[in-house]
């Protein structure tokens, strides 16, 4: 068993705004062993974005509440310390890449100036020739000239904005990035040279990472694992090569993969799932899927435990559950 | 790059030079269309015609109208900026012994409001919908919404007449003493800065809570910033882009505010020299102080902009 980087326990998220109590994640575990990568994959609105702000602690003030279980980085329980301690942690023992680099930067700091803050922070040690030049190798590292750091953002493209918020995460070599759809934002050439640079970097210094995308290509590309969440929960969870042989899924994920098109066959239609995300200010019990699932019975108004159906494949599925009589594997 | 600054800072300082000649024109003009005579005012209602006559040639008021303008704008260069009838002395000496008074006071107030304004605007939006934000919110909605005049009295009323301990007219030079000019010139502060407090914590309030939340702000919470840091050097900063402009047009409002404020304190600034000197149609001397502000003004406007190079790179192309 190799070292956790990230211990996720039974997290629920809430939103609390004016209009409605939202329940944004519900009862999720996740562990990630260090140099590892997870692919988190969920349609918009499934609770990606908002695990990767909860491991940070970056939820929005007064808004954003953890009302139950305990997320641990690299040993320190994030919700246990000061955030004094907390900003020790940010950027050094987990960095985060956000969706849109467009917005990512600070307009009016000078992209060296952006990649030297994280860096002064965190290695108190070097001395201000260090810095620069530690600076200079990050904008190497990710293949823009050093003598383009004191340029500001609007003058670089998006990728290469990309390029430099991914410096940054990387600036401290961090034990554990989250990559909150780094490549969305970007185009198709761009994407496929991004996620070369990234998992590049991540081999050469060890990181491990959580990607947060809803492209499948993107996780068979670079990840080890991959995690399905939906409505809040992770429904299936398992190593790559046993969720992309595409059989013995969760009902969502099976609906996921069918609405990939196929490039082969003439399509008219997009094979979409049927129904809409549950409303999420809704707290739900039983499957939260059964509403949209063809397999739907009574078994599923129970609350859904996650089954190991191979080893290291786990769907939360009740026809999946063999000492309740689950059907789905014979 | 250097020299494409240097040639855009030189492109807007003629172009001011430009609007301040224009605005001669516009000036000189006006002067002709206001109506009453500088010399009846001058002479009384006794005065002969003749002594009319002898007093207008005298001034150069029976010239052709283009050649006082030149008169004028030649009396600019020779530092005199013309003779003012009813003081019967050069109005650049009159203005002079003015403009140090009104510079005083604006100057302080700007200060003052630009301080306590930004840090007000700050503490609100930073905690938005606690009761600190509301109590500051509905102070500044009283600060725009109280008319100067009455804060003045008002003031007066307490600190001069109940209290004492501060003189309710009257200006006090630096020169006599730091105590005796603080008395002097703290109410007239307060009273002109009071409507520019107001306005730029709401300003910054909205500034701030446009910037709070930005993808960049998430950046700098995520590299481990510390909270005092994040606020002044990432939201901050950028909040002050869009402040810039409304804080540098509050100084020109004030240049003009400061009339209203001047003569509640009976102060010998620029603004009761031109209400004096509009009572007694001394228009040279009118339209010399409505120049000298507006200089002021359109210098004020000049820096902003060179000062917008520099906190806001995306401006310099």
């Amino acid at each position: 068993m190799s070292e956790k980087v990230l211990e996720i326990k039974n997290l629920s998220v809430e939103y609390n705004t004016e209009i409605a109590t939202i329940f944004a994640v519900n009862g999720l575990d996740m562990d990630l062993d260090a140099g590892e990568t997870l692919g988190l994959v969920g349609e918009t609105g499934a609770g990606k974005t908002t695990t990767a702000k909860a491991i940070m602690r970056i939820l929005p003030e007064k808004v954003g509440e953890i009302t139950s279980g305990n997320i641990v980085v690299d040993g320190k329980d994030v919700y246990a310390i000061s955030e004094a301690e907390m900003c020790n942690i940010r950027g050094k023992v987990v960095s985060m890449v956000f969706q849109d680099p467009m917005s990512a930067l600070n307009p009016i700091m000078t992209v060296g100036d952006q990649i030297k803050e994280v860096i002064r922070i965190h290695e108190k040690k070097l001395t201000k020739e260090q810095i620069d030049k530690k600076v200079d190798e990050m904008m190497e590292l990710v293949g823009i000239p050093a003598n383009r750091k004191v340029e500001y953002p609007h003058e670089f493209s998006g990728g290469m904005k990309q390029r430099i918020v991914i410096a940054i995460a990387l600036a401290c070599e961090p034990k554990l990035i989250l990559a909150d759809e780094p490549t969305t934002a970007l185009d198709v050439t761009i994407q496929a040279q991004m996620l070369a640079l990234i998992k590049d970097l991540q081999r050469r210094l060890g990181t491990a990472m959580l990607l947060i995308t809803h492209d499948f290509g993107v996780v068979a590309q670079i990840c080890e694992k991959v995690a399905v969440m939906y409505a809040g929960e992770i429904i299936e969870y398992g190593p790559v090569e046993k969720i992309f042989d595409h059989e013995n899924l969760h009902p969502y994920t099976i609906g996921l993969f069918r609405s990939i098109p196929n490039l082969k066959v003439k399509t008219a239609r997009l094979n979409a799932i049927d129904g809409m995300m549950p409303d999420p200010s809704v707290k739900l019990h039983g499957c939260h899927f059964a509403p949209r699932c063809k397999y739907a019975s009574e078994r599923c108004k129970a609350d859904q435990k996650m089954i190991e159906t191979e080893p290291g494949h786990f769907i939360r599925c009740c026809r999946f559950d063999k000492e309740q009589g689950g059907s789905a594997n014979e | 790059m250097k020299g494409k600054q240097v040639r855009k800072i030189l492109k807007r300082v003629l172009q001011s030079l430009i609007t301040i000649v224009l605005l001669t024109v516009i000036l000189f003009l006006l002067m002709q269309l206001i109506p009453g005579n500088p010399i009846i005012n001058f002479l009384g209602s006794n005065a002969t015609d003749e002594e009319i006559a002898y007093y207008t040639h005298l001034y150069g008021y029976d010239l052709p109208v283009w050649q006082q303008y030149v008169n004028w704008i030649k009396s600019m260069f020779d530092g005199t900026m013309g003779f003012s009838v009813s003081l019967q002395r050069n109005v650049s000496e009159i203005i002079f012994s003015r403009i140090g008074v009104t510079l005083t006071l604006v100057t302080w107030a700007f200060i003052v409001s630009v301080i306590l304004g930004v840090a007000f605007g700050i503490i609100a939006a930073l905690n938005r919908g606690k009761a600190v934000d509301t109590v500051i919110s509905i102070l500044s909605n009283a600060g725009i919404a109280m008319p100067v005049f009455w804060i003045g009295i008002i003031l007066i009323l307490i600190f001069a007449i109940r209290l004492g301990i501060c003189p309710s007219y009257g200006y006090t030079p630096i020169s006599k003493g730091l105590g005796p000019w603080f008395r002097g010139i703290v109410l007239p502060v307060t009273v002109l800065s009071f409507p520019s407090i107001s306005i730029f914590a709401r300003q910054t309030r909205s500034s701030m809570l446009d910037v709070i939340n930005q993808d960049y702000v998430m950046t700098a919470k995520s590299k481990g910033v510390k909270k005092r840091d994040i606020i002044f050097k990432h939201q901050l900063r950028n909040a002050l882009v869009p402040l810039l402009t409304i804080i540098v047009n509050r100084f020109a409002q004030m240049m003009g505010a400061t009339v209203l404020t001047e003569n509640i304190f009976t102060l010998p600034g620029m603004g009761s020299l031109m209400i004096n000197s509009i009572n007694s149609r001394d228009l040279q001397l009118f339209v010399d102080c409505i120049l000298v502000i507006a200089v002021f003004v359109t210098v004020a406007n000049l820096i902003v902009d060179i000062l917008y190079g520099f906190i806001d790179p995306r401006t310099k192309e």
